[in-house]
Parts: C-alpha cells; sequence; structure tokens
C-alpha cells in the first residue's frame, strides 16, 4: 500500500466529473431526461384511468314505462355511461357483448312496473367479465343505482360512491380522504417521480460499465488507483443530482398544471427520494457488469422497467395482487419508494412514518453495491 | 478502361466530399486510390460500387452504368470493406456457404472453387474456426478469398491493410498481385504509402479533389528529383565524370567522396553513363536510393493549388498488355425465352432468399442471449402480469376501533374478517386508527359508534338505519373502489341479520319487502368468476410480441450494420427486398414459435386457454408479429447503435405502452388520447387478443380491427423496405 494514497473522495469526484462531463454529449440521454416528464406527465395526468368511462351499454326494455325509462336515465346519470343502445333480444345483446360493443347489458323484466309497486321488482345485467376490474365497477354502479332508486327521490342516485341508506342494513357513513373523488390522476401523479427516476436511472445506468468495457476505458480506469467501489460510486454521483432535478420536473409541473402538490414536506420528499435513487441506480449498475455487451444491457433493462411498473404497484395496486406476486414486488425498489412517496406526496406523511421502506430501500443498495464489487473483482486479476 | 469515372461529385448537405473527381483504370491493373482520412476515399468507393448515388458525375463499371442500374454490375465485382465483413457467430466455412449462396455458387462448383482459393489462401486451418476466433491476418485473407469467390471482373477493396502487421500485409499484396496477374482489376484504397509499389496507377486526393492521377514512375519523376545515385570517385576522376554527366543534362553535385547525380528515370542512357564513369573512375561505388513515395506526397500536399498531374501521354506508353477477363457466367445466361428467364430470375431470386434465411435463422438460435430472452421473457412476462390484476380481494389491511364493543359489534368485525376479503386489526383509539391510515399501515379504516346497539334496536323498531362510519385511503383509487364494493355487501348481509336478532328471533322478514330500492341481479358473462387472469394474459401478448419483437429485430440489423456485414450484404446481387425479407421470414418463423410457446404455458400453467378458435389466434398473432418485426426494422435503420435503438425504444415506447390498453382500458380515456392510441397497431392487436381469449369472437365480429391490422401490417411493411432499400 502506498503511503500517499489520497482520500478516495477525490477519487470519486475525478470519476464524476468525467462521467458529468460526458453526460451532456448523451442526445438520446438528455431525451429521456427532458421529454419523458413531459409525455408521462401528460399520459398519467390526463389519459389513463382505471375509473370506467365511456362505458357503451345496451338496453332491453320488455317493461317500456315511464318507471323503467327513468331507471336508464339514473344509471346515464352516473357520468359512467355513454347513450344506451336499446334492442330487442338476449340474442342481439349477447352478440354486442361479443363483439365488445357493449360492456354491460340491462335488461328490464315485462313485469317491471307491477313488480315496483309491490316493492320487489328486479333487474338483470349481464357484464362482459373479460375485463374483471370493468366488469365489477360497471355493476357495481348498476346496483347502486338501483339501490337508492326510489320514487320520491330521483336525484340521490346520481352519486354511486355516496352514501346508500338501506333499510335492513347497516349504512355506511363513507369518506374517502386524501383524494375524496377517487381521482386517478392523483393516484398516478403522486407516483410519477418514481416513474421517472426508474427509467432514469435504469437507462443511465445500464451502459455505465458495459460501454466503458466497449470503449476499452474500462481497463483504463482499472489500473488506475482507483477501487472498484470509488469508480460506482463517482460513475453515480452525477446521476444522483440529476434525478432530484428528475424530481423537480416531475413534481412542479404537474402542481402547475394539475394543481396536484405534494402534501407532505419537500424535506422529507427530498430525503426519502436518496435511498431510491441510490438503489435503482445500483441495479442498472449490476445489470451492466453483468451484460456482455450494451444492447444486452439496455435490452435487459427494458426488461426490468417494465414489469417493475406493474408489479411495484405504481400503475397498479399491490394490495390487490395475490400472495407471491405481491412478495415478488417486494423485491423491487420501486415498490418502497412509490409506497414512501405516496405517503409524503399525499397523505402529508412525515419521515417517521416512511422509515421501513426507507430502510429496506438502504439495505437494497448496500446488496447491489456489494454483488457489482464482487462481479467486478475477478477482472482485476 | 474498365472503370470510368466522369465529373464524379458527391455532396452531403453544404459539405462537398468529392469534388469533380474523374480518372479511368486500365483492365487487369491495379489502381491505388490514396488519401488522408476524411479526404473522400471510402465516399468514391461507395458511388463506385453502387452503395451510394453521387450527386452529379458518370461511373461505368465492366460497361454497366453504375448510376443508372447499380444491380447489375453486383455479379461483376467483388467487394472488401474496412471491416472485413465475415459473421462472427459462424465458421468461417458458413460463412463461405452463406456468401456463395448469394451469388449462386453450390455444389461441385463450390467445392473446385473453393478448393483452389483454400489452398492459395492458406486457410485449410482456419476453415472450421469461429469467424470471431480468427487473427486479424487470417480474417483479411478469408475476406478477400469470399470476395473473390464469384470470380469478379474488378475488385474493390477499401483499406484491406488496415490493423494488419507487416509480414500480413506482404503476403496479402502477393495475393492481389496474383489476382491482377489473373486479369482481375484491383481498385484499391490504403494510407500505407509503401504499398503504392505495388500498383500499376496511383490516384491521390485531398478534400474531395484529384491531386494526381498517374503511374507511381510519372509521380515520382514529376515531384521528386528522380533517382538518387551516388557515385564513390577517386578525387582526380571527379571533374571529368561531372562534366560528361552534366553534358547529358544530368543534375550533378559534389560530396565529399565523390558526385551524386539526380536522374529522372533510369534509362539506358543513364547506363551508358554510368558505365563510362566506372571506366574512368577505377575503383569506384555506385548506390543507387529510389526516393520514397512518402516525401513525394509530402511535397504533393505542401503544393495545394497544383494542377492535377494527369498523365494521359504518359498512359499509352506505359499501359501494360493485359489478357481478357474471363467471360463472368451470368453475363451468358441472359439469352433464351422471356418465360425462361423468369423462371431462371425467380430460381435465382428463391436461391438468395433461401441463403439469407439460413443464415439469419442459425445466427438467431446460436446466440445464447436471445435464445434466453426467446424463452425467458414470454414465460416471465405471463406468470407475473397474469397474477396483477385480482378482483377477488384477499387480506386488505382494515382497522377497526370498536367503540360499542357489544356482542353486534363484534359479529360486524367477526363477519369483516370472514370471507378473507380483509384482514381487520383492531385499533383502541380513534386517533391511532386515523394515523394507520395517514401512515399507510392501513386502506380502510372503519369506526362502530358508541351506541351501536341502541341505533341496531331503533332500526329494528322501523327507525332510521345504523350507521357505522368508514374512511378510505382514496389515494389509492382502485383499492378504496373495491373496498367500497365489498363492504357495501357485508354492510347489507350483516345488518340484515342483526337487526333480524334484534326483532328477537322472529320469523325472517323477506328482505326484499323492506328494500324500496330496486335489486339488481348481476350476471358476469365469459368470466364468471371475474378472474383477472384470462385479461391479462391475454394482453401479454400484446406486451411480448410488441416490445421483444421489435427489440430483437433492431439489435439484429443494427449488429449488421455495426459489424459492415449489412454494406457487404447490399453488395452482392441480393435486393434489398430479398435482404429484408430474409431476416423477417426467419424472424417471424422463430416469434411463431414463441407464440405457440405462449399459447402452451398460459394453458397448462396458468389454465388459461383461448376461448375462441386456436388457429384464429396464433394465425391473427403471427400477422402482428410481422408487423412489430417493421417496426424494428424502421427503429434499427435509423440507429447508429444496438443501445441506441433499445434506447428509443425506452423513450418513446415505455408511455406508449399504457396507451394501448394493455393495463388501462383505452376506453376511460379522453377522447384526444382514445383516437391517438388507435394509432398503434397494439391497441388493436391486444383488443383482438382479449376478444379471442376472452369472448370467443370470431373473425366476423372483429372485421373493423382485423381490417385496421391490415391497413397497419401494409403500411409499416412497405415504409420498412423502402427504409432499409434507401440505406442501400
Amino acid at each position: 500500500m502506498s503511503t500517499s494514497r489520497r482520500s478516495p473522495w477525490s477519487n470519486i469526484f475525478a470519476v464524476a466529473y468525467k462521467e458529468a462531463v460526458a453526460l451532456r454529449h448523451d442526445h438520446v440521454f438528455l431525451g429521456v431526461v427532458f421529454v419523458q416528464p413531459i409525455m408521462m406527465m401528460v399520459l398519467f395526468g390526463m389519459a389513463v384511468s382505471n375509473k370506467p368511462q365511456n362505458v357503451p351499454w345496451a338496453i332491453l326494455d320488455r317493461s317500456a314505462g315511464t318507471e323503467s325509462r327513468r331507471f336508464v336515465e339514473e344509471i346515464e346519470a352516473t357520468g359512467y355511461f355513454l347513450v344506451p343502445r336499446p334492442i330487442v333480444s338476449y340474442e342481439e345483446g349477447r352478440a354486442l357483448l361479443r363483439s365488445g360493443d357493449a360492456l354491460a347489458v340491462v335488461v328490464i323484466p315485462h313485469d317491471f312496473a307491477r313488480d315496483r309497486e309491490r316493492g320487489g321488482a328486479s333487474v338483470q345485467v349481464l357484464l362482459d367479465g373479460a375485463d374483471p376490474l370493468s366488469a365489477a365497477r360497471v355493476g357495481g354502479y348498476v346496483a347502486q343505482v338501483g339501490a337508492a332508486f326510489h320514487d320520491d327521490d330521483a336525484h340521490t342516485a346520481s352519486r354511486p360512491s355516496g352514501p346508500v341508506p338501506q333499510r335492513g342494513a347497516i349504512a355506511l357513513r363513507q369518506r374517502f380522504w386524501f383524494n375524496p373523488t377517487l381521482r386517478d390522476r392523483d393516484f398516478f401523479l403522486s407516483a410519477l417521480a418514481a416513474m421517472l427516476l426508474t427509467n432514469l436511472t435504469l437507462s443511465a445506468t445500464s451502459l455505465a460499465l458495459v460501454g466503458e468495457r466497449e470503449n476499452g476505458t474500462y481497463e483504463q480506469m482499472l489500473s488506475l488507483p482507483t477501487t472498484p467501489v470509488e469508480i460506482i460510486l463517482g460513475k453515480l454521483l452525477p446521476y444522483v443530482a440529476l434525478c432530484y432535478l428528475e424530481v423537480l420536473i416531475a413534481l412542479i409541473p404537474s402542481g402547475l398544471i394539475f394543481g396536484f402538490w405534494p402534501r407532505g414536506s419537500w424535506v422529507t420528499l427530498m430525503v426519502v427520494t436518496l435511498p431510491f435513487v441510490l438503489a435503482s441506480l445500483a441495479v442498472g449498475t449490476f445489470i451492466s457488469s453483468v451484460a456482455r455487451n450494451s444492447a444486452q444491457s439496455v435490452f435487459l433493462a427494458v426488461f426490468f422497467i417494465m414489469p417493475s411498473f406493474v408489479l411495484s404497484g405504481v400503475t397498479l395496486p399491490y394490495q390487490l395482487m395475490p400472495n407471491g406476486v405481491r412478495q415478488i414486488g417486494g423485491l423491487l425498489p420501486l415498490r418502497w419508494y412509490q409506497i414512501a412517496l405516496r405517503r409524503v406526496a399525499e397523505r402529508g406523511a412525515g419521515l417517521a412514518d416512511v422509515w421501513v421502506p426507507m430502510a429496506v430501500l438502504s439495505a437494497m443498495f448496500v446488496v447491489m453495491l456489494t454483488a457489482i464489487a464482487w462481479r467486478m473483482k475477478p477482472r482485476l486479476g | 478502361m474498365i472503370i470510368r469515372a466522369t465529373g464524379l461529385t458527391k455532396r452531403f448537405g453544404d459539405f462537398t466530399a468529392v469534388d469533380d473527381l474523374s480518372f479511368a483504370v486500365e483492365p487487369g491493373s491495379i489502381f491505388a486510390f490514396l488519401g488522408a482520412n476524411g479526404s473522400g476515399k471510402s465516399t468514391t468507393i461507395r458511388m463506385l460500387i453502387g452503395l451510394l448515388t453521387p450527386t452529379a458525375g458518370a461511373i461505368e463499371v465492366a460497361g454497366v452504368d453504375v448510376i443508372r442500374s447499380p444491380r447489375r454490375v453486383r455479379d461483376l465485382i467483388g467487394y472488401m470493406g474496412q471491416r472485413v465483413s465475415l459473421y462472427a457467430g459462424l465458421t468461417l466455412r458458413e460463412n463461405l456457404e452463406f456468401y456463395a449462396g448469394l451469388y449462386g455458387l453450390t455444389g461441385t462448383a463450390l467445392e473446385q472453387r473453393w478448393g483452389a482459393l483454400r489452398e492459395r489462401f492458406e486457410l485449410e486451418q482456419a476453415e472450421h474456426e469461429k469467424a470471431s476466433d480468427l487473427p486479424a491476418g487470417v480474417r483479411q485473407r478469408a475476406g478477400l478469398a469470399l470476395s473473390t469467390l464469384h470470380r469478379p471482373r474488378v475488385l474493390f477493396l477499401d483499406e484491406p491493410t488496415a490493423g494488419v502487421d507487416v509480414q500480413n500485409r506482404l503476403r496479402f499484396w502477393n495475393l492481389i498481385q496474383e489476382e491482377a496477374a489473373a486479369g482481375v482489376t484491383v481498385f484499391v484504397t490504403t494510407h500505407f504509402l509503401e504499398e503504392v509499389e505495388y500498383c500499376d496507377w496511383v490516384c491521390f486526393i485531398d478534400a474531395g479533389r484529384l491531386i494526381a492521377n498517374a503511374t507511381p514512375d510519372t509521380i515520382r519523376r514529376r515531384y521528386s528529383h528522380g533517382y538518387r545515385i551516388a557515385l564513390t570517385l577517386p578525387p582526380p576522376a571527379r571533374a571529368a565524370a561531372a562534366d560528361a554527366w552534366r553534358d547529358a543534362g544530368v543534375a550533378v553535385t559534389a560530396i565529399d567522396d565523390g558526385l551524386v547525380v539526380q536522374a529522372p528515370a533510369l534509362t539506358p542512357a543513364i547506363f551508358d553513363l554510368l558505365d563510362a564513369t566506372a571506366a574512368k573512375g577505377a575503383g569506384g561505388g555506385v548506390h543507387v536510393e529510389q526516393p520514397e513515395m512518402q516525401g513525394i506526397f509530402r511535397e504533393l500536399m505542401s503544393m495545394p493549388q497544383a494542377e492535377p498531374l494527369d498523365a494521359d501521354a504518359v498512359r499509352a506508353v506505359e499501359t501494360r498488355a493485359v489478357d481478357a477477363a474471363p467471360v463472368h457466367a451470368v453475363a451468358t445466361t441472359r439469352t433464351g425465352t422471356t418465360a425462361a428467364r423468369l423462371a431462371f430470375t425467380l430460381a435465382a431470386r428463391w436461391r438468395r432468399l433461401r441463403t439469407l434465411m439460413h443464415r439469419e435463422a442459425r445466427a438467431t438460435l446460436r446466440d445464447p442471449f436471445t435464445v434466453a430472452m426467446l424463452i425467458a421473457v414470454p414465460i416471465g412476462a405471463l406468470l407475473i402480469f397474469g397474477y396483477t390484476l385480482a378482483v377477488d380481494v384477499k387480506d386488505l389491511a382494515l382497522g377497526v376501533h370498536d367503540a360499542s364493543g357489544t356482542a353486534a359489534s363484534r359479529r360486524l368485525v367477526a363477519e369483516l374478517a370472514a370471507n378473507g376479503t380483509f384482514a381487520p386489526r383492531r385499533f383502541a383509539t380513534r386517533e391511532r386508527l386515523e394515523s394507520a391510515l395517514v401512515a399507510g399501515g392501513i386502506s380502510v379504516a372503519v369506526i362502530i359508534p358508541p351506541d351501536f346497539d341502541r341505533q341496531l334496536r331503533d332500526e329494528a323498531a322501523g327507525g332510521r338505519a345504523a350507521e357505522v362510519q368508514v374512511l378510505y385511503d382514496g389515494g389509492e383509487t382502485v383499492v378504496a373502489g373495491n373496498a367500497e364494493a365489498f363492504l357495501q355487501g357485508i354492510a347489507a348481509a350483516t345488518g340484515s341479520a342483526l337487526v333480524r336478532n334484534e326483532r328477537s328471533g322472529a320469523a325472517a322478514v323477506p328482505r326484499a319487502a323492506g328494500t324500496r330500492g330496486i335489486q339488481v341481479v348481476s350476471r358476469v358473462l365469459f368470466n364468471p368468476t371475474l378472474n383477472g387472469v384470462p385479461f391479462m394474459v391475454a394482453g401479454t401478448y400484446g406486451f411480448v410480441l410488441t416490445f421483444l419483437t421489435t427489440l430483437i429485430t433492431a439489435v439484429s440489423i443494427v449488429n449488421e450494420k455495426l459489424s459492415g456485414t449489412f454494406e457487404q450484404l447490399q453488395v452482392t446481387p441480393a435486393t434489398s427486398g430479398e435482404i429484408v425479407l430474409g431476416k423477417i421470414l426467419p424472424l417471424g418463423a422463430v416469434f411463431a414459435l414463441d407464440v405457440v410457446l405462449m399459447v402452451l404455458i398460459s394453458g397448462m400453467l396458468l389454465g388459461v386457454w383461448p376461448a375462441g378458435s386456436l388457429v384464429f389466434f396464433v394465425s391473427v398473432s403471427c400477422f402482428y408479429v410481422l408487423i412489430s418485426l417493421a417496426l424494428g426494422l424502421i427503429f434499427s435503420a435509423t440507429s447508429a447503435t444496438a443501445a441506441e435503438a433499445v434506447q428509443k425504444t425506452v423513450l418513446f415506447s415505455i408511455p406508449l405502452n399504457f396507451l394501448g390498453g394493455f393495463i388501462f382500458p383505452v376506453r376511460n380515456m379522453p377522447v384526444f388520447f382514445r383516437e391517438l392510441s388507435r394509432l398503434l397497431p397494439a391497441t388493436h392487436f391486444i383488443a383482438i387478443s382479449r376478444a379471442i381469449y376472452l369472448r370467443a369472437a370470431g373473425p366476423l365480429a372483429l372485421l373493423p380491427e382485423l381490417a385496421l391490422l391490415g391497413l397497419f401490417g401494409v403500411v409499416l411493411m412497405s415504409i420498412a423496405f423502402r427504409t432499409v432499400a434507401k440505406r442501400a
């Protein structure tokens, strides 16, 4: 060991500087940093939603009375449905369901008006179970309209998520916290930063080591008086700065455009972000150390990102996933970050509420770093 | 003249790479094309072989107008690029069979030709080695052997000796000279100036302009003082000798031990003078030095606006008699009836296509990474995505604060836990319950009021319904929506039972009679249990067949571009249509296998088989594969490196993935995005896949979607063909 060994930090900063300078010239990568946030924000702020909209449906009205017409109007008034298509037979309804031109077929029986007077009216709903999430919700909407259908008051049914008084049952006095109208936009925007950081960190680092190896600069780096861990930390440092920039790029426009500002403190948000960024960068670097060429590396990164988006709970609630799948998602850094991020951004949680995800993420970072150092070691010989 | 370029100019935007070049090449000669890096050498050679269309000028190679019919020249020429373009994953023998196949050389004809070449090029040992394992010198000889395989009349070699050691270069030049001796014209670019000595003619360009165009000897004479002859003479003989040389018009200078004369050429008169000098100065020595080309070119470069040396007059004297090149086999087949010609053309096309497909399939299946991806991605995606969307909610974190603490409230809590939907946790105070909701520990909070029993009694007596307060974490929109539906159900059922109990065991009152609303009886078709797996499985086909296909295709083409094999392919008689088809068909077949694999995995492992026709589903999927392949081709044609192609996919496709309806129904989007998503082929394929898998839809019910998909296929495929052809 040389006695005049410099501090590890100067090595780290030297590598970091080189990396930062190289970044400015990578146009595709700058696209990832600046263009993707806009695409994703538009997409998740405006386009996608789990809440059924524009539901095509058909009505087989065998009663054809004022009561049945009012019932149809009530369903339309919920705002989830398109104008129904009137049909004359079950066969027609089945055909519409099969071709996907209707998601639900409501059948009002011939004796509907008479049954109403006796207090025992019922209607039938045929649902296309192909899309189970939509089917369950659409069925629920119709059922709630039905349950709230009264002779005297034609307007109470227009809010399916509101309280529905039922006799012979327990009335639920419900409140939806944090997002009273269950708007999907808030659900997505609160995790927008998580999605963007995943793309950014992985597409940045997946080329980190394999790129150097292809350029022949890898050997050069290893021949310098730096340790693998120093090289890696140096490589990751500029990206950490970039990641914070990306968080701002995600949060400020979604506040300005959609009015979605984080409820928790910004400081908490930034603190929570660090262990995730480090863990995710380390995953990308690990991929890069495993891949044999840069195409393979980016390829692996793509097929890590895509399932991450689904399994982590960023786009679909992980709470609804069956055991096994839910646990696999627990291995992804994104799972823990989106939990922490949503707690802070949506519920205004403080640091005390997010220490578990932060601890998990830190542990992941340490494990990945060890794995990378191990991957790099045999090549030193 | 076998090559004649007239006024050749190529501009890229404002930059003029080649500026008004004119030159001609004698048949059977070795023509050196020299210049610094970036002087326009490669641009010129690419124009000569028809890979690049000039901005202006005319080119004729072996009697063919290259600009008007670039394809016709390909049987007549051989080309070896800067990177020797052997397929790394194949053995030399397999590379040989591939390129031979493209030229229609098979069977005994191939064996005879190869037998001779193998011996002459010393390739016996290398024949069954992988191309990537060959040393540079061997690889370069192999490249030359393969490019002369079809007996071309002209060989174009673009810096063939770059990166090769001196010994191997020497061997290589011997081979080139042998080819020239056999009547092949060799057009070679190099930046090793000493290699000019092997050549019959030199053309030197700088910044796209011709600087010199003559024999090496002419250039030497013009730009140097000719041969430097040092004569060692005793002092007494010097003066007389110097006079004799001067009289003959030769420059003479005196040096320490004799004279130095500068002779422009070694003519008989010079030899006579040498004899005379030797006779006068007994015991003297003669040392003849040829001027080095390096020095000459340095001189050439230092005279920027020099008149180009175009030594047509000299050429007449120096032209070497050359045997006529052997008449090429393909050229002689242009006889016979139209039908016979057509049959011949079709047979040749089919043979080339088969060769291309064979190689593509072999390369794809031999790459362990690609094979691993082809197997692991579909299986992984099916298993992972298949289970992510479950509507039968289990063990949802629910907190209860039971302020009542009576038998009735305990029963309600027990009911909450009963069917497994919720995993209730009790909280002693309302505050703790609410803070757990804030922290995210629970998704739903249920608060049973202290007077719950009294409320139930009221209700039983006909009063208003008993109330329980529920707080949801609305941030998790889907969870909240689902939890609400289940809670409503439990509350209704348990409530009825509790109220009945309050009526102290009286005969059960029919519930419907007490309800003033309408009972809605739901029947779910196609998927009665609302199982989420089939929905996601059918969508996963869209995901896998879009991404995996596009990516593997893109990487495959970009890798060829990088290794130089793509350029090599374009110089062979294979048309760009054949090249594209030769990629698409084998890859399509591989992905068709993937479709079958996915059908089997989802059927046997996940228990999800298509409700509709299996044949119909597989056919539509295979057609969709072609669309993704076309996209991959377009992606790759516009990318410089494989990583860039993949990165572009990350940039654009991940957001688009959410637009196609794989996870979020297209129906739920606002009009603009709905229309936007209709522009994606994936949207339509996912819709079709789900219709067949879940609703047993047949071709008739899906006619509009299928028509759109077909339209996409035609449009994208023609764009792909055009993009690849344009790069030719």
